[in-house]
């Protein structure tokens, strides 16, 4: 599995992912991220910049709410709650970072997000914890 | 009707299933008319979220604006101690 942030889980959704550099099978996300992506979609900036795409955002949403799980699922939190509560009592994790190295632990799965999205103290979180990190260009 | 309005390429799979859930099955492909094969793929594909028709005008239009819409995501959760990149 390898576990993509929002950036990366909207250009799965649409099919146009990037080269993930390593990593193999499903690409997944957390419901964290994907909360992240529809409240976006749901903004006036965000559906303007649909709308002037010639794009329904309310078909968007909907897209994103229920990706085809045959390019992006969406990680049930419940089931890496244990190592998320871990991983946030032994780094000081948000919610964010714990379920996302939660699951990658959980899984044994790789994470790949944008440059952006990469917290100060993410890399150092994820190699303590042993996960396959790295930032990949969208 | 599945199979007839839509006929994806399929390949054949081996499934175990209990008892029940064949009967099941085998229920409503009688009621409606259909086969076991053609309402397994139907419940698949519901369950997936892969009934929708392909749409590339929509996969073009999230695709492009991906890194705009990102950007809103990362502006709106800056103050959200749950949510931010920290």
């Amino acid at each position: 599995v390898i576990i993509v942030d929002d950036h990366l889980a909207l250009l799965a959704i649409a099919g146009r992912l990037p080269d993930l550099g390593g990593g193999t099978g499903p690409v997944a996300t957390t419901y964290a991220f994907q909360f992240r992506l529809a409240r976006a979609l749901t903004t006036s900036s965000s559906s303007g910049a649909l709308t002037a795409r010639v794009v329904d955002p309310l078909t968007a949403v909907r897209r994103v709410l229920h990706p085809p799980a045959n390019r992006l699922t969406v990680l049930d939190p419940r089931r890496s709650l244990d190592q998320a509560i871990a991983v946030s009592g032994r780094h000081r994790a948000n919610l964010l970072l714990a379920e996302l190295v939660g699951a990658a632990v959980q899984l044994d799965a790789s994470v790949r997000v944008t440059a952006p999205n990469v917290g100060p103290r993410w890399p150092a979180v994820m190699a303590a914890e042993g996960v396959d990190f790295a930032t990949v260009d969208a | 009707v599945y199979g007839a309005v839509y006929a994806p390429k399929v390949r054949r799979t081996n499934v175990y299933l209990s008892e029940d859930e064949q009967m099941a099955l085998d229920a409503l492909a009688v009621a409606e008319g259909s086969t076991r094969s053609d309402v397994l793929r139907s419940i698949i594909d519901r369950e997936m979220n892969l009934t929708g028709d392909a749409d590339p005008a929509l996969d073009a239009a999230l695709a492009d604006a991906a890194g705009e819409i990102a950007a809103q995501a990362r502006a709106l959760s800056e103050s959200d101690p749950d949510l931010s990149i920290g």
